[in-house]
Order: structure tokens, then sequence, then C-alpha cells
């Protein structure tokens, strides 16, 4: 028993190799999505999504390489999450 | 008499066009919080709920034409890849990964139907 357990304990850890996630955006950027995007848990904090923002824009920037769809899903879900943070006030 | 006729079509005239502007104001409001990109994301959803990604939007999210060749988009996918692993989140990785397999499934089928 002790054997099995320590045999168990012992084995070479395969690299859990993590599953895509499947389709395309969804039609209206949920709270959970925008979190995914950025990367950040849906209750954080301002200044940690503004950091996220920063760097995924980075990693995104249209001039260097990437594309403006992928950009503007940045900036939506920074501005759904920074939404829900504080409420709505003006249109513009 | 005439003046009190005159005085109550004005009131609801006024009531009407104070009503109809702050519905539309309401609806400004609303617009205004749906941004630009949800109309985009409006076009490229097929079926709610749809484990597909549509091809315009794979090619919308590389950044690439029609017109494109297949080692520009392989580029544009390795590039944005790379970039998403060291700095972006998992998930514009997998969409990333997802626009490329949807373009290479188009790219196979336009070459079995050319060749063929």
């Amino acid at each position: 028993m002790i054997r099995a357990w320590e045999a168990f304990k012992n084995r070479p850890t395969v690299p859990r190799a993590r599953r895509f996630y499947p389709g395309g955006f969804e039609m209206v950027m949920t709270r959970r999505e925008a979190a995914l995007i950025l990367g950040l848990r849906e209750h954080a904090v301002m200044e940690k999504i503004k950091e996220a923002h920063r760097r995924v824009m980075v990693a995104n920037h249209p001039d260097a390489g990437g594309s403006h769809y992928l950009a503007s899903k940045v900036n939506e879900a920074k501005d759904v999450l920074l939404r829900k943070t504080k409420s709505p006030g003006s249109a513009f | 008499m005439a003046a009190k006729i005159l005085a109550n079509l004005i009131v609801m005239g006024s009531g009407i066009l104070i009503r109809s502007f702050a519905q539309a104001y309401r609806q400004a409001l609303a617009n205004a919080s749906k941004s630009g990109v949800a109309q985009e994301t409006l076009q490229n959803a097929v079926r709610k709920g749809s484990k597909v990604m549509t091809e315009q939007e794979a090619r919308q999210v590389l950044g690439v034409t029609e017109q494109s060749t297949w080692e520009e988009i392989l580029q544009k996918y390795d590039n944005l890849f790379e970039r998403n692993a060291k700095n972006g989140s998992f998930y514009l990785q997998s969409k990333v990964h997802n626009a490329k397999e949807c373009l290479e499934e188009v790219h196979r089928v336009k070459d079995q139907s050319s060749a063929g």
C-alpha cells in the first residue's frame, strides 16, 4: 500500500496542456469575457484593470503587428470592467 | 374660450415634446454604452452560443484580408500567438488559435477545389 502511494507521489509530472477556449467572441461582451480577455478576476480593482489593459494592449498593438479587432476587444473589455465598477454618468 | 383651448394645446404639445426628448436621451445613453465593436461582433455571430468561429471573424482576429496568402496568415498567427503567450491572456491566445484553425480549414478546402 505504502509503496503504491510512494510510486504515485513520485510519478513523472506530465505537463498538463490547457484546452483552448472554443469559438469566437461573444455577441455582447459579458463581464466574465472581459475578465478573461484581460486575465483578471471579475472583481479586480481599478489599478489592476488599468495595468492589465496596458500590458495586453502592448501585446496586441495594431502598430506592432496586432489586429485592430483584437485591440478594440481589449479596449471594450476594459470599458466593461470599469463600467461595472463605477456607475455610468453621461453619454459622452 | 379659444385662449383656453390654445393653452391646453400648448401644454399637451410641449408635454409630448419633452417626453420624446427624454426617451431619445435614454436611447442615446443606451447606445453609447454599446461600443462600435458590439455591432461588429453581432455581424460575426452566426448563432447564439455557437462554438465555431466564423471565417469573417477569423480574418478580423488575425488582421488579414481575403487576398492574403497562407504565409502571411501564418506569420501573423505566429506573431500574435507569441505576443499573447508572453503578455496577453490565454483567452486571447485561444481566439488567435481558433482563427488560424478556421482559416486553415478554409484554405484547405480552397486548395482541394482548385486542385480538383
